[in-house]
């Protein structure tokens, strides 16, 4: 994925998954939760072992 | 809920357009030649660069592949016949820039027109969309820069007024055609819409299945992932809010699903439960069209906990044809 991208547009991209280090406390707990609050939806993809909840 | 997008999500919109605006100033020259030999080159790499985008078709896999080898060859430098002549970008320094550009609005105007009337021409344009995308990535930058100016919800971003802005200004902006007898009725302007927003939904799920990479194509499903987690995080306008997001799940909810199971169904689950009594809120007794589609959609997945593929996908079938 990543390496396909040029310049401008490879500021928001990474792959199809986050990697847990790269997020947030804030993030982490939304992922972890049963439900997402309002307002607070993480713009990065979740961890690839985050998919069951 | 915010009003305006994140930080980052306008960082990348801008970058996106101040590359786009460099690179139409770079071809300004052969844009504005009086010579009739260099204004003849330029409407012949117009054609070359946007004929083969208006005829992907539905038709086959062969077809699609014909007019794919077609735009990368034009793009790689080498020739191709087009209107019976040969054409080559060596034939003027800036050439490759401009097909570069033209191309890249062209396939968001088939998003525009074609697929806003036969919503299953997303899926031929954005197979052909991404493939070249994946090859030349300049062609993807200017994809999303035209996409954004001509459907700012595409970001997603919704535009606020600026002080000493006129309200045609303000809205060319927000994405409706303005012109000497007004602005175009609601009716055209989500048409229009929708068919980007679709264009968008299939290219982020959609890859060209002769490329030699591996992986997700170049503008994958962690972008649908963000459009929608953008979206939600915006406080939702009225008519626009529930048709795109409607438009956006139908095309790829079901490859949403596959990707991110569980935390996918929190997204549709928040939309459900908390989203979607504010998009009600905001909107007018004779504006629900849209929202009831949305909450029909919602409701069918969830109790069937699965979301159906979208018509037009194409198939293996297809492929081999």
């Amino acid at each position: 994925g990543a390496a396909a991208e040029s310049g401008a547009a490879r500021g928001t991209s990474a792959s199809l998954f986050t990697p847990q280090s790269e997020l947030t406390p804030e993030e982490l707990n939304q992922f972890g939760a049963k439900r997402f609050t309002l307002g607070q939806v993480p713009l990065k993809p979740p961890p690839a072992d985050m998919l069951a909840v | 809920l915010q009003t305006s997008a994140e930080d980052s999500t306008l960082k990348w919109l801008k970058q996106l357009q101040d590359m786009s605006a460099q690179c139409s100033q770079s071809f300004e020259d052969l844009n504005a030649a009086r010579d009739v030999q260099t204004k003849k080159l330029k409407m012949e790499l117009q054609k070359a660069a946007t004929i083969p985008v208006s005829q992907i078709s539905t038709i086959s896999g062969s077809q699609l592949r014909e007019v794919f080898d077609k735009i990368d060859r034009l793009l790689s430098g080498r020739a191709v016949v087009s209107g019976g002549k040969s054409i080559c970008t060596s034939q003027h320094p800036k050439a490759l820039d401009f097909v570069t550009f033209k191309l890249a609005e062209k396939f968001v105007r088939q998003g525009e027109e074609e697929v806003a009337s036969h919503y299953e021409a997303a899926f031929p344009i954005a197979a052909v969309a991404s493939g070249i995308w994946e090859l030349h990535p300049k062609v993807g930058d200017l994809i999303l820069a035209h996409l954004h100016k001509k459907c700012p919800y595409a970001v997603p971003h919704y535009p606020a007024m600026k002080n000493g802005m006129s309200v045609e200004e303000y809205q060319r902006v927000l994405g409706y055609r303005v012109d000497d007898s007004g602005v175009e009725g609601q009716d055209s302007f989500l048409k229009r819409m929708s068919g980007m927003i679709r264009l968008y939904a299939a290219i982020t799920q959609q890859r060209w299945p002769y490329g030699s990479r591996q992986g997700p194509g170049p503008h994958g499903l962690n972008h649908g992932w963000r459009w929608l987690a953008q979206m939600l995080n915006m406080e939702p306008l009225a008519d626009v809010t529930a048709t795109l997001l409607f438009d956006f799940l139908e095309v790829c909810g079901h490859a949403l699903v596959k990707q991110y199971q569980a935390q996918f169904w929190k997204l549709i689950l928040l939309v459900k439960e908390e989203y979607l009594p504010r998009i009600e809120a905001v909107t007018s007794a004779g504006q629900m069209g849209s929202v009831t589609r949305l909450k029909q959609f919602l409701e069918t997945s969830l109790q069937s906990r699965q979301i159906s593929p979208p018509k037009g996908q194409l198939t293996s079938s297809f492929w081999s044809s």
